[in-house]
């Protein structure tokens, strides 16, 4: 019978049936399972409009919101120009509702090439907002080359990359409008504008509801600018922006895929 | 000067699967029939090169698992009882065949592949096939490079910088253990690539890496050559890009060269073709029916009946292929010359498990292009990216964007709805691992600590491979690949814990140092995030 001995001492000795045995017992006993002590909420990038996020909140935090039929838990997720690839004087935010038995979820983002945040937190009866958890930054890579120039720089600052200007060039200024109309009506989206109760520096929003269907209503805030408030005039730029930009980042990037290894392939 | 470049990279890697707890064990079959299928015939081509005085470059990227299980005793004796077991059964398949003279003949053909392999494994290489690599190196023609410690996918590790700086300064040490000296290109696993990397590439020393074509394409400035010149990441590493359409032509299900008819039939193996008491001792514990290795068919192509497979005519099509290759790489190297300021470099990166397992002529046919490469007068040369660097200065600063070569180009296939538990698990392991170095920091610790915080360190490594998610996905072994995932984070656990509560038994610990045999040079204490910021 084969004996595997210790390379740091000899004196150890196992036959492959005790190798196994002390595996399993080691396996059953000390399985893998969440255990951290403190509240914690993690955001991963998975492309250049998808994240991952999961959490972990103490638990008689989430026993609180299911005893309370008038709390729920929401994600809050909002990009942060100020150190995102593509600078911009727009902030996006949104929130996503989520239950007190999940842990994570995948969550679609409205703009490429950006840094988001989140935290999660109780949205309260009186629709304000207490955290139990905030997120690092990340940051989703841009799907599209960096245009060669900067006059592409809208005045909102979010870039087009050279495709999507191509793909909106062909009578540009008289659809520009009519996208965007259409955009609202087939969506049955509803503009809004509405006092911002999260954030002094930002006056008002504009609210994409439902948002591509993603089940989020979408606030976009124009701070750092002269105006307070979103222009006319960029609402309706900004709204194909970001509707542009989403609908390219459904298109595969890449139709080439590797193995990567051995048999691990079908 | 030569208008263009061609650098050819194959990229080596599969999982750690070693255990020594059972006689046998299936997921070794993967070492085996790479070794067997891609490792020996590339050999094979090199050292018909090298005597035909070929003058080539090639890249070869080893990943550190490969390397430790390549070098393994236990691996490398299990793996001279698997290439004897198909000796036994290709001779088995010459009496059975005698009426049929075609099918014979590839039995025939078998039997002296693996009387060659043998040869070529045991005699030559005394088992070991690092020493020929290294030798390939030394005479100058093979460039070597490596990956990642167990091939983690860094952008999904990057919640802790220690994972990722350990992942790469290991993989480093594990190579420059084996052979020698230190690697100056880098395969990031998966090209999963994030905007920072390039920082801990450059601290283990590394000179460059790769990134899909996209990284390059989308990069934080736009590239002046698209993807046939590097960029430099702004620290001195510099990042090459794939090539699209050279990729495109190999991996395609559609357009790439493996999918041609006259090409061996990868699916049409006797494992499941022949009747069972016959097979049944080739095959898994005697009854489930794998892959043998034996296969008597070529693709054939649509929904005709599988024809007999013709070496000659495959043969024939893997230099047609190679020609056709060379060509569309002078067309398009004569195209870009017209517009860059430098010589065009295309990168084409290739699983290494590509040649010979799953398209059979592979090998040959990379043969072939090495030598047609060689010969070509019109402006291509083959060259590794070292050499590149050498060659032409100054590149482009910018850095690429986050990409990956998976499906979709991001980080998709290893993070869904299939493994997206993972992550949670790994990142607090990689916390705990942290906070454990942190504790023994400025404090001796024990011999017996020592070992212990070594081999949890080993654990976690192991449970970071990138294969797991990646089985996950697929959809195949899956019970395996979450088993070890598993195990590995239990056995973390329980070491963690025995620190913790000072509750060390040396006999469970010795167990897992020998069940996890891998980086004996492991250092806890590089696992301390404050103090490598310190450094």
């Amino acid at each position: 019978m084969k004996l595997w001995k210790s390379r740091y001492n000899p004196l150890y000795k196992f036959s492959q049936q005790v190798l196994l045995d002390i595996s399993e017992k080691v396996t059953q006993s000390y399985a893998p399972h969440d255990t951290r002590d403190q509240p914690e909420l993690v955001l991963m990038p998975v492309d250049p409009v998808n994240l991952y996020v999961y959490w972990n909140l103490k638990q008689n935090e989430t026993e609180n919101i299911i005893e309370h039929v008038d709390k729920q838990l929401a994600l809050r997720i909002y990009t942060l120009p100020e150190v995102s690839a593509d600078s911009s004087n727009v902030k996006l935010s949104f929130d996503i509702e989520v239950q007190s038995f999940q842990n994570r979820q995948k969550v679609h983002l409205p703009v490429a090439a950006s840094a988001y945040s989140a935290v999660i937190g109780e949205i309260n009866a009186d629709h304000s907002f207490s955290a139990l958890a905030t997120a690092d930054t990340i940051h989703v890579p841009r799907q599209n080359p960096v245009p060669e120039n900067n006059s592409n720089i809208t005045a909102n600052g979010i870039q087009f990359s050279k495709t999507q200007e191509d793909m909106i060039t062909t009578d540009h200024q008289a659809q520009e409008i009519q996208v965007t109309e259409n955009y609202f009506n087939e969506s049955k989206n509803m503009l809004q504008t509405r006092q911002s109760s999260e954030n002094n520096s930002v006056a008002e929003a504009l609210i994409l509801k439902n948002f591509q269907g993603y089940g989020y209503d979408l606030k976009i805030y124009e701070q750092n600018s002269d105006s307070a408030t979103i222009t006319i005039l960029s609402q309706p730029i900004l709204a194909e922006q970001i509707t542009e930009t989403h609908n390219t980042a459904k298109k595969s990037t890449t139709n080439i895929s590797n193995t990567s290894g051995l048999g691990l392939l079908s | 000067m030569k208008k263009g470049f061609l650098s050819i990279v194959l990229h080596a890697h599969l999982p750690f699967v070693r255990h020594p707890e059972y006689d046998s064990f299936f997921e070794e079959i993967w070492l085996f029939e790479a070794i067997t299928e891609c490792y020996v015939p590339l050999i094979r081509s090199l050292e018909r090169l090298h005597q035909d005085r070929v003058n080539y470059r090639l890249t070869l990227s080893l990943s550190p698992p490969l390397i430790l299980m390549l070098s393994d005793p236990l691996l490398q004796t299990r793996y001279l009882k698997y290439i004897n077991n198909r000796l036994e059964l290709a001779e088995k398949e010459i009496i059975r065949t005698r009426s049929m003279p075609e099918y014979q003949k590839l039995a025939r053909l078998y039997r002296r592949l693996y009387l060659d392999t043998l040869d070529i494994f045991a005699n030559q290489y005394d088992c070991n096939l690092l020493t020929a690599f290294k030798n390939f190196n030394a005479i100058g023609n093979l460039e070597l490079i490596t990956c990642a410690a167990t091939h983690g996918f860094l952008p999904l590790l990057n919640r802790s910088e220690a994972a990722v700086r350990n992942q790469i300064d290991i993989g480093v040490k594990t190579f420059i253990a084996h052979f020698g000296f230190p690697p100056a290109g880098f395969w990031l696993p998966e090209c999963g690539y994030y905007p920072g990397l390039e920082k801990h590439l450059k601290n283990a020393g590394i000179n460059y890496f790769f990134v899909d074509s996209h990284g390059i394409e989308n990069a934080s400035e736009p590239p002046r050559n698209s993807v046939y010149a590097p960029l430099n990441c702004g620290n001195d590493v510099m990042a090459f890009a794939r090539d699209p359409e050279s990729s495109r032509q190999v991996w395609s299900s559609h357009e790439g060269y493996p999918g041609d008819y006259d090409y061996r039939e990868y699916y049409s193996d006797i494992g499941f073709d022949l009747d069972m008491n016959y097979i049944a001792p080739y095959i898994l514990d005697g009854y489930i029916r794998i892959n043998t290795g034996i296969k008597y068919h070529r693709v054939t192509g649509g929904d005709l009946p599988k024809e007999v497979y013709q070496p000659r005519q495959a043969l024939y099509k893997a230099q047609l292929h190679a020609q056709d290759f060379i060509n569309k790489r002078q067309l398009q190297i004569n195209r870009l010359s017209t517009d860059m300021d430098r010589p065009a470099l295309i990168v084409s990166p290739y699983d290494a498990e590509l040649f010979g397992h799953w398209w059979f002529e592979g090998p040959q046919w990379l043969e072939w292009v090495l030598r047609l490469a060689d010969k070509n007068t019109n402006g291509i040369k083959t060259i590794s990216c070292s050499d590149y660097l050498k060659q032409v200065s100054a590149h482009q600063i910018a850095t690429p964007s986050a990409s990956t070569w998976g499906d979709q180009g991001y980080s998709n296939f290893w993070i869904n709805e299939t493994n997206d538990w993972i992550y949670p698990l790994l990142h607090t392991a990689g916390a705990d691992m942290e906070k454990l170095a942190i504790t023994f920091q400025g404090v001796k610790a024990s011999p017996l600590q020592e070992r212990v915080l070594n081999q949890a360190a080993r654990s976690l490594l192991l449970a970071q491979a990138s294969d797991w998610p990646f089985i996950m996905q697929t959809g195949t072994t899956v019970e395996y690949a979450t088993k070890r995932i598993t195990d590995h984070l239990a056995r973390f656990n329980y070491l963690r814990d025995s620190i913790r509560n000072n509750s060390i038994n040396e006999r469970y610990l010795s167990a897992l140092e020998i069940l996890d045999d891998v980086f004996p040079d492991i250092d806890f204490r590089n696992f301390n995030v404050a103090k490598q910021n310190l450094e």
